[in-house]
């Protein structure tokens, strides 16, 4: 049996998932350590389930904190760049670009030294191991606990970041290093961004990852522990620590992946409603669809890989802001036709006081959860505390107009996202789905699965393993196939070995980047590959 | 010549902020047509330059220049692929200077765009901080080509020559006593040997030649997209309206037509003779099954709507993002982008005979004949007619 746990800005909620089926899920409101939240969800979770602890094979949490910290900055580190790029790249220095103050919370220092490869693979100049020295022990007596190196085109080759690093680590063996490479991708500066964003977090993932580590054995549980990454699989705790910044949305792959397997379905658009956004993503094959934009972190151009989803300030806390009060009283079909397009949605969400704000539990103010009662009563069963008598003054055209309204603006997002006009099956899930009528235009049926309210927790629980492997092999002497069904089996003997299940794995991408500095015709080819979890480790 | 004013400007009255800057690279990647290396790495140069160098950029009219000036026309040639890693040291222009001015042996008194699409029209910006020179408000395509030749200084016959590249060690080469095509094939080959780019002083003109043969006020018209375009993302107006008011208030792109709107189902690549080549497919929001077509060589060479001719080069075609209305570049078009599709006119002298020879829709391998966008969208609705 599995864990998954998600942890959101209201709830932290952790779902038991046994012979691929939600057995049992538990929500508990979240904490500011984290970790306080995590124990006792986890904790109220086996206790309400009654399973045994040794009968948990895995735990994957889904948390946030990560990208909070870079959104709030807090708790960064300081971070210095050693970057190797000879005379290139001297008119752009480390932050260029960034906002002031995220600047101010990382930057410590930066060496522009001599090094770097053309994209033929022809050094820039030579690397320089005296200089690479000095910068070191200048950053030794310093103290700088988190370091970047980043060389001009190391995604071809990463042998100056390797060498880079070791020195580096020699001189300050306590400083944690992050090269670019591994963080992977053409795009230099997006790259460099990425790796500094990574560096600033590391002292915070150790923390982070210690506390989730400590929440989880508080329960008496001997099990692996998992993070989330933002391509629906999962991480073990020190690739977390090292690659903090692969945590970065996970929440979002989450809710995809937990809305397919909670409606067993391979492809579909995922609505994921919550309390002030509707976030709208697309599973394809199984797997969250990625954006192909560059990915902006805290206003800082990154290149990671995020799943591709639409958000509009939508939910069922958001406040719906009338022109005058007797709007939403009048029966005039002519007096509302001509006002509607003065009512406005949001963006502002009554959030996590709708309890004390809304109006059908006795607040003052309209919302969308209030439209969605008064417009189906037979809805009022599944929220708890909401009382109809405090909205039998809003007027039914009002209300079918307003509700109209709502799913019109759902349904302009849905639209956006698919990329035919063929039908689609949408799947609903997240806290505020009730706001969504049985019909969204251009697709065929919705499905609002059970459990679908911790679908991120259920995504955690259910995500996938990763491992990819690379080559260089030449074009002249070599037989393509056969390199890429080897590395294909290397790739898969290695998920395997870090828990995956054989069946299941699969090759999810392909990459082959022509090393034309080496003769023969060289390529590097590499290869992802993805498995579930087996359920017998 | 001068069919744009490049008389007044705002641009004129004070130097430029980052916001300016900003501004005309978004003005520049319209202009690109889809060509132009991106211009994210040289407005970071320029950032740098602006806030932490604290230096200043000029832009003055090329009507204020005196007859005797020496100006000269600057940017960067090469695969544009390369920017993506390896950036400039930020001196690869201040020594072609340099050196144009020991070989003229003369003060270089201004610079220009040699082409206003891309990276190009943005990067003698920094020459100007650098340097303390003004930059000239006009350029030398009114656009982006794929070819050094194919501007307007060739089409009225003046030798390119001599010609400086340099690069980010400070590598000088000169190319001297070569015809504009000669120059063009030396300048290529030096590029690569360079590291795949390298900066390009050439074609050196007197304020005299500017005030004839170059198409004016293009940093102006680049600053009023990205302005426009702004203010309406702020305001919540609609930026297609607000991109189509900045280019008809020019005389050369006033002709400027929506062609389409969609989702792009394929983009087809492959890299041939230096170039990115290909086409993009793109299916319309409705059910009714509207496609487009569009070619490219580095820039956009023609687009089809239905099967229907409706634009090609010289004429200018985009591709935007359909909400933000900023141009999407050709080697960052993806399956599933939401895009609207743009064209618009260009300077006449790009659409004389001599021209279209040199960079008309045969010489990338259409068979079509050259017609002008007005021509092939007369019944469709557009924003040229005066109101």
């Amino acid at each position: 049996m599995r864990i998954g746990v998600d942890v959101g800005g209201t709830n932290t909620d952790a779902v038991l998932l046994s012979q691929r089926r939600v057995i049992f899920s538990h929500k508990t409101p979240s904490t500011t350590d984290v970790q306080t939240g995590v124990s006792e969800v986890i904790g109220g979770l086996l206790a309400g389930s009654c399973v045994d602890t040794s009968a948990i094979q895995r735990i994957t949490i889904g948390t946030t904190q990560i990208t909070n910290a870079i959104l709030e900055e807090k708790g960064l580190t300081k971070v210095a760049v050693i970057r190797l790029a000879g005379p290139a790249g001297r008119s752009v220095r480390p932050w260029t670009g960034w906002p002031t103050s995220l600047k101010r919370a990382t930057r410590s220092a930066s060496y522009l030294l001599p090094g770097g490869y053309e994209f033929d693979g022809r050094e820039i100049s030579s690397f320089d191991e005296q200089m690479v020295r000095e910068a070191a022990l200048e950053l030794a007596n310093r103290g700088v606990e988190a370091i970047v190196i980043s060389c001009v085109n190391s995604q071809l080759n990463p042998r100056m970041e390797d060498r880079a690093a070791e020195i580096v680590q020699f001189h300050c063996p306590s400083a944690h290093i992050t090269k670019s490479s591994d963080i992977g991708r053409v795009g230099f500066i997006e790259r460099e961004n990425s790796a500094i964003l990574n560096a600033a977090c590391t002292r915070l993932a150790t923390i982070m990852t210690d506390g989730l580590e400590a929440a989880v054995r508080a329960n008496g549980l001997t099990a692996a522990v998992c993070i989330s990454q933002n391509d629906g699989t999962a991480i073990d705790v020190a690739t977390a620590r090292r690659l903090p910044i692969l945590t970065m949305a996970s929440g979002q792959a989450n809710s995809i992946r937990g809305a397919a397997f909670l409606s067993g379905l391979k492809s579909g658009i995922v609505v994921d409603i919550g309390g002030t956004t509707c976030d709208v993503g697309v599973i394809k094959n199984g797997l969250p669809r990625e954006s192909t934009k560059g990915v902006t972190i805290g206003a800082v151009k990154t290149n990671f890989r995020m799943p591709d989803v639409s958000s509009i300030a939508l939910g069922g806390g958001t406040i719906i802001h009338c022109p005058n009060s007797s709007l939403s009283r009048s029966e005039s079909v002519t007096e509302l036709s001509a006002q509607i397009g003065r009512v406005e949605l949001g963006p502002q969400s009554v959030g996590s006081d709708i309890k004390e704000r809304s109006l059908c539990f006795g607040g003052d103010t309209l919302t969308a959860t209030d439209i969605a009662l008064a417009a189906n009563p037979g809805l009022a069963v599944q929220v708890q505390g909401a009382n109809l008598e405090l909205l039998e003054h809003l007027s039914g055209s009002f209300v079918s107009m307003m509700s109209q309204f709502i799913n019109n603006e759902v349904s302009d997002i849905v639209d956006q996202m698919k990329t035919s006009a063929e039908d689609m099956t949408v799947i609903l899930v997240g806290g505020g789905q009730l706001l969504v009528a049985d019909t969204i235009e251009g697709c065929t049926h919705i499905v609002r699965p059970k459990y679908s309210d911790v679908a991120n927790a259920v995504g955690a629980a259910w995500s996938q393993i990763s491992s990819a492997t690379d080559q260089i092999y030449s074009h002249e002497q070599d037989d393509r196939d056969v390199v890429l069904s080897d590395l294909t089996l290397k790739s898969i003997d290695h998920v395997v070995s870090k828990g995956g299940d054989r069946d299941s794995a699969r090759v999810v991408e392909v990459n082959e980047v022509p090393l034309t500095y080496l003769p023969g015709q060289k390529v590097r080819l590499s290869v992802k590959v993805i498995a579930e979890f087996s359920e017998t480790t | 010549m001068i069919t744009t004013n490049a008389r007044e400007s705002r641009l004129y009255q004070s130097p430029l902020d980052f916001q300016d800057v900003q501004d005309i690279a978004i003005g520049c990647s319209f202009l690109g047509a889809g060509g132009g290396s991106i211009t994210y790495v040289t407005e970071l140069q320029l950032q740098q330059a602006l806030e932490e160098d604290d230096s200043r950029i000029t832009i003055v009219s090329p009507h204020d220049i005196s007859d005797d000036a020496l100006v000269v026309p600057c940017g960067w040639i090469g695969a544009p692929g390369v920017l993506l890693e390896k950036y400039p040291d930020g001196n690869e222009g201040i020594i072609g200077i340099k050196k144009m001015e020991a070989l003229l042996g003369q003060k270089v008194d201004a610079v220009l765009p040699m082409e206003i699409g891309g990276q190009n029209g943005l990067s003698p910006l920094l020459i100007s901080a650098k340097l303390n020179l003004p930059v000239l408000d006009c350029d030398g395509m009114g656009r982006a080509f794929p070819k050094g030749f194919m501007q307007v200084f060739n089409l009225l016959e003046r030798s390119g020559t001599p010609a400086v590249l340099t690069n980010e060690h400070g590598h000088c080469v000169i190319i001297d006593d070569a015809d504009n095509i000669t120059l063009e094939r030396l300048s290529r080959s030096t590029s690569v040997s360079m590291g795949g780019r390298c900066h390009k002083v050439s074609y050196p003109l007197w304020g005299s030649d500017v005030k004839e043969m170059v198409i004016p006020g293009t940093l102006t018209l680049a600053a009023d997209i990205g302005r426009n375009l702004r203010i309406a993302g702020c305001r919540g107006q609609s930026s297609q309206e607000a991109l189509f008011s900045a280019l008809r208030a020019t005389k050369d792109y006033r002709y400027a037509y929506p062609l389409f709107e969609g989702k792009i189902v394929d983009v087809s690549r492959r890299y041939q003779y230096g170039f990115s080549i290909g086409t993009v497919k793109i299916e319309g929001f409705g059910v009714n099954g509207d496609t487009s077509v569009i070619q490219f060589q580095n820039e956009f060479t023609a687009a089809w709507v239905n099967d229907e001719l409706r634009a090609t080069i010289p004429d200018i075609i985009s591709i935007v993002d359909a909400e933000t209305c900023e141009a999407i570049h050709v080697e960052n078009l993806r399956y599933g982008q939401r895009v609207g599709v743009i064209a618009c006119s260009t300077n006449s002298i790009f659409r004389s005979q001599k021209a279209l020879d040199l960079l008309g829709p045969r010489q990338f391998g259409l068979q079509d004949e050259y017609r002008p966008v007005e021509a092939l969208n007369q019944t469709t609705n557009h924003f040229g007619d005066a109101e």
